[in-house]
């Protein structure tokens, strides 16, 4: 009978290890993340000084030449979305104005600011599920502001967070559903999805700071209050991705930096 | 104690024989198949309602004996309790389990195997290929175009807006290959042999009017085939569970005149077009 | 013998115990505390099905309800309550021994189910909630964080608790094993064994062949989950956001047939007690013996089995050779020849009988007929061809619920009324064992009976909101809220069984040593039966089970006039 009871103890603390190390390793994997050193809110920076800001970068993103058509998509597995689009919808991944400037690019400075620390707005940028689409399609918010999520739509969605720096989630919403998130690090872009409608998609660039851009319906972006001196000035657009430019501001100027997708002429 | 154990028996007995009314009723006098629209559907159909028709039989003539041994036994509290030689109870069994056995085989063999056979036999020349590609929540259905074959497609070169299936532009084949979302067009009346792959997770084909379901695994390439017989439209659903969006898989089958798929196929733009470089 | 060191501390006696009869009790009270837990799950799941448009949960939320439910329904509640409950209770009263074989693995078998039990549950509350891939845990949705919500901690803990829960339940197995192989009194030889007994071996000895499968598909699922491993993965898997996954060679079909190699013969590790118990029940209060005891002995080893072989029937859909399909459908309707064996020999046993419809008898007769409805429901399924249409839809809901949710509840719930005054020393109230009968045999077998014509109409299984689609019946549409609302009266109509117990602990009245006038050994035990069953001597076995006769009722242990069995 002693070796029967043996037997047992061994397959329990086996089994008990077992399962420990494997929660071990699990947690371990969030842990790691978490302890990644935050290098732009380490206290060396110093604390933003909102007189100093007096510079503005300004300018239009315009398209080169003639552009690949975008796909069509069908609505027809939801009629909720398919009623709201009668003329049918395509892919949104290149925006033009009738000038041929493009809409939704982002723009944002890449580099030069990392010596300074910028307060944190309080109140939530809003992204809203409105038509079926994510409404606006491109956003920036800086780290750690809320984002509030809503479903604006008759249709269920579900949103679906590709962070890569900051933590994932995936979360449905049903009609009048609000959630309130924030990222915890900068990363440009951060793509959310709908899979229920594989259409839908919006690009966050979480930044930390506010000198950032979506261009408009003339192509046009304008980045105000920066304080003089060199910076890297970086555009984004969702099917040609980045390109970036070297800047020097003095204090009170007026730059203009243009952009030209697919690539400059 | 003795009457109201009685009248517990002829409760339950009573309970059983409502129970024989209610099944026979319930699955005998009402059809709740959706229409059937395929060929072999019908064989499927006729399983079905052979399966009904024996199963119905034993199900009635043994709730009935069993309400009738409620009740005639428990009246008689001093019984016989008379036993039958172990020998005899084995012949019973036995040739109620031939029975049993035979009725289950006739089902599988004489009248399935037939209906089986046609969706998994071998592929016809003739057959009207289509690919149904599965995807967490929707379907991708690709036509090879007029050099019937289908382009080389990478997953390394997937991207949602312009090449949901990670189509390869440099494989000449693909060159004619037309892509749709949701939407299956089917020739009525003429075999169709679907191909079926997913990019990411389980998924099944189901189309209930056409009695057809293949689950979809990933890595895999797999195929059903059937003939619809019956113009219109009908639904898509995934049947194994996919995620989040699963109920809401839900993808259209049109079965159309043989020359107004050609006419919808003419309009189509093929999707290398769309591809951004 | 343990028997002679009675234990004096309430640890020893209660908590730690190694007495079988107090584990058994134990093991009892904890399937049922989980049993609120699955019926409440249940419960929700039956509220969003019916009013989809009022969200009562997410869908996320509602994939973790389902699968919950069946895990804890087939594993916490059923393989728990019925295998485990009522294996420890009477196993070494129906053999003549003073305790199982291994009283300290008993105790141990316990006390790794209890973590067991407490990891599932709190599954609910980590990061994306519970489990969301279906009991069956299929990868690639079980082994990606990125395929459902719940793949993340969630799924981590219920493959735990899952492995804890089979530790336990091969200590059982091994237990009941040894204990009916070795420990049997004098003159109980394997054919006067009684036939609730001979299920428990049969049980243990498919759960100790089938369940190592289970335990290899979940180690490797959490080796592919976190050591990055391809078990079951295979290459070019592609997720937004995460690109192609760096997998290759795995394929999700291992972990199919690893599954439904336990999960097959699961289903008769679960449902072969419960007929045992009706065997026993059925036998007492018909006071015959049962019809061919030999032929149910063989008819049960038959299916241990063919159990064993059939288990692709689940996935005949599935995408393997439809050539093994074939051979899987025509060995899975074999299994009818077992079973009408023993479905004729529980009709037949009541035939020539003196039956007293009292409350644990009424449970019983259930048991023959919803055993005879989802026996013959099998039969769509087994056939691989209507399998085509009935897979994955709500026939299959309603043929499972029949056979190992409605049969093994029902004879649950017999057994506990039977077994009662055996253990508590107290009768349970009549009239509210009757009431809670028909408070429960009415919507039970309504709602699966409906749950088969929805699956008729086309319906699938698993959807959050099933009203997304037009094809199907929609007379069978209709019936979504009459389930639901039969769901509601059936879990009310539990509340009669909560209080029926609870009083009856208490204020029943006492009960004598055998007060249905049974023959196993365990009637010939004080109730409640103290520590090491019998105060004096272990009784020695000379009659058959169940010796019946016209003249008088004999139980095993009274001597043969002719002094031989």
């Amino acid at each position: 009978m002693m070796k029967i009871w043996s037997d047992a103890w061994v397959q329990i603390v086996s089994g008990v290890f077992v399962a420990l190390l494997l929660l071990g390793c699990s947690g371990g994997e969030e842990g790691d993340s978490g302890k990644e050193p935050d290098q732009e809110t380490t206290s060396k920076r110093k604390a933003w000084d909102s007189a100093l800001g007096t510079a503005t970068v300004s300018g239009t993103v315009s398209f080169h030449g003639k552009p690949v058509p975008s796909r069509p998509v069908n609505l027809s597995k939801d009629a909720q979305c398919a009623k709201q689009h009668p003329d049918g919808l395509r892919d949104n991944s290149l925006v033009l104005n009738s000038d041929n400037t493009i809409q939704e690019v982002f723009v944002w400075i890449e580099k030069g600011l990392e010596g300074w620390k910028f307060p944190v707005p309080k109140e939530p940028v809003i992204l809203s599920q409105l038509g079926c689409m994510y409404s606006p399609h491109v956003l920036g918010v800086m780290a750690k502001q809320p984002i509030q999520i809503r479903n604006d739509d008759s249709a269920v969605h579900n949103v679906h967070c590709l962070a890569k720096r900051s933590s994932k989630f995936n979360i449905s919403q049903q009609t009048g559903a609000t959630d309130t998130k924030t990222f915890k690090r900068p990363e440009v872009m951060v793509n959310l999805i709908c899979d229920i409608h594989p259409w839908m998609s919006a690009h966050l660039g979480v930044l930390s700071h506010p000198a950032f851009s979506v261009t408009n319906d003339k192509g046009a972006f304008r980045i105000t209050n920066l304080p003089p001196g060199k910076y890297t000035i970086a555009a984004w657009q969702d099917r040609y991705g980045i390109q970036k430019k070297e800047i020097t501001v003095g204090d009170g100027e007026s730059l203009t930096v243009d952009f030209t997708y697919p690539s400059a002429p | 104690m003795t009457a109201r154990s009685h009248l517990s028996a002829g409760f339950l007995a009573l309970f059983f024989v409502l129970l024989v009314i209610a099944v026979v009723g319930g699955f005998g006098f009402k059809t709740w198949l959706p229409p059937v629209a395929s060929e072999h559907g019908a064989v499927v159909d006729k399983v079905i309602r052979y399966t009904l028709l024996t199963t119905g039989l034993v199900f009635v003539v043994g709730h009935l004996i069993l309400a009738f041994f409620i009740v005639k036994y428990s009246r008689d509290e001093r019984g016989t309790a008379k036993r039958l030689s172990p020998g005899v109870e084995a012949r019973w069994a036995l040739s109620v389990a031939f029975g049993m056995s035979i009725i289950a085989e006739v089902g599988v063999l004489v009248i399935g195997m037939p209906a089986w056979a046609a969706v998994y036999g071998e592929p016809s020349p003739d057959d009207v290929v289509v690919e149904v590609v599965a995807q967490q929540f929707g379907w991708f259905i690709r036509y090879p175009g007029k050099d019937g074959k289908f382009g080389a497609c990478r997953p390394e070169l997937i991207r949602r807006g312009d090449n949901p299936l990670g189509l390869d532009k440099k494989d000449p084949a693909s060159a004619d290959d037309i892509i749709v979302e949701d939407e299956l067009r089917l020739p009525v009346n003429k075999p169709a042999r679907i191909v079926l792959r997913s990019l990411d997770v389980l998924h099944s084909f189901s189309v209930p009017e056409m009695r057809v379901k293949q689950d979809i695994i990933p890595g895999y390439t797999g195929r059903t085939r059937f003939v619809p017989n019956r113009e219109g439209t009908y639904e898509i659903a995934c049947a194994e569970l996919c995620g989040l969006g699963h109920y809401k898989m839900r993808g259209l089958l049109q079965v159309m005149a043989p020359q107004d798929l050609q006419r919808w196929l003419s309009e189509q733009v093929p999707a290398i077009t769309y591809i951004v470089d | 013998m343990s028997h002679s060191h009675e234990p004096t501390t309430f640890l020893s006696k209660y908590v730690f115990s190694f007495d079988h009869k107090v584990i058994g009790i134990q093991y009892l009270i904890t399937a049922l505390f989980m049993a609120v837990i699955g019926g409440l799950l249940a419960l929700t799941i039956r509220y969003q099905l019916a009013w989809p448009s009022e969200n009562v949960v997410s869908a996320e939320s509602y994939l973790s309800l389902v699968t919950m439910h069946g895990t804890i329904m087939v594993f916490f509640v059923i393989s728990m309550g019925l295998v485990s409950g009522f294996g420890n209770l009477l196993i070494p009263l129906h053999v003549g021994a003073r305790d199982m074989a291994y009283p300290f693995l008993n105790m141990l078998s316990y006390w790794v189910m209890v973590p067991a039990c407490l990891l599932m549950i709190g599954s609910f509350f980590v990061e994306g909630g519970a489990a969301a891939a279906g009991w069956t845990a299929y990868p690639p949705l079980s082994a990606l964080k990125d395929a459902v919500p719940g793949s993340g901690m969630g799924q981590t803990l219920w493959l735990l608790a899952m492995a804890l829960f089979i530790v336990s339940f091969t200590m059982g197995s091994l237990n009941y094993l040894t204990t009916i192989l070795n420990e049997r009194t004098r003159g109980m030889s394997m054919m006067k064994l009684p036939l609730l007994t001979w299920t428990f071996l049969i049980s243990a000895i498919i759960g100790i062949l089938a369940f190592p499968a289970l335990t290899a598909a979940a180690v490797m699922l959490l080796f592919d989950r976190h050591a990055g491993t391809s078990f079951f993965l295979p290459a070019g898997m592609y997720f937004e956001g995460t690109g192609v996954l760096p997998n290759m060679g795995g394929t999700p079909l291992l972990f199919q047939h690893l599954f439904w190699f336990l999960g097959h013969p699961e289903v008769y590790v679960l449902v072969l007690p419960a007929l045992g118990i009706t065997f026993e029940i059925i036998a007492a209060f018909g006071r015959r013996s049962p019809f061919g005891y030999r032929t149910t002995v063989y008819s049960l080893l038959c299916v241990a089995f063919l159990s064993m072989i059939v288990w692709g029937h689940h996935m005949f859909t599935s995408g393997m050779d439809p050539r093994i399909g074939e051979y899987f459908s025509i060995v899975t309707v074999m299994i009818t020849v077992p079973f009408s064996v023993i479905g004729l020999n529980l009709i037949g046993s009541l035939w020539q009988a003196r039956i007293r419809a009292e409350t644990p008898m009424l449970f019983a007769l259930g048991v023959i007929s919803a055993m005879g409805m989802g026996g013959l429901g099998g039969l769509y399924l087994g056939t691989a061809t209507s399998d085509m249409y009935f897979h994955d839809s709500y026939f299959v809901v309603g043929h499972f619920h029949l056979t190992i949710g409605t049969v093994t509840f029902l004879a649950l719930f017999g057994g506990i009324y039977h077994w009662f005054p055996k253990f508590i020393g107290r009768k349970t109230n009549e009239l509210l064992g009757k009431t809670h009968f028909w408070l429960t045999i009415i919507p039970m077998f309504a709602m699966f009976l409906l749950m088969h014509l929805q699956g008729m109409g086309g319906i699938h299984r698993r959807y959050y909101d099933v009203t997304q689609y037009s094809y199907p019946n929609a007379s069978a549409m209709a019936l979504m809220p009459w389930i639901s609302y039969l769901a509601f009266a059936l879990f009310a109509g539990q509340l009669v069984f909560a209080f029926n117990v609870i009083w009856s602990i208490f204020r029943g009245e006492k009960s004598s040593e055998n007060p249905w006038g049974a023959t196993t050994l365990e009637w010939t035990a004080p109730s409640p039966a103290p520590h090491g069953n019998w105060p004096d001597k272990v009784p020695v076995v000379h009659r058959d089970p169940y010796d019946y006769g016209s003249d008088g009722v004999w139980a095993q242990n009274v001597e043969n006039a002719e002094g031989q069995a």
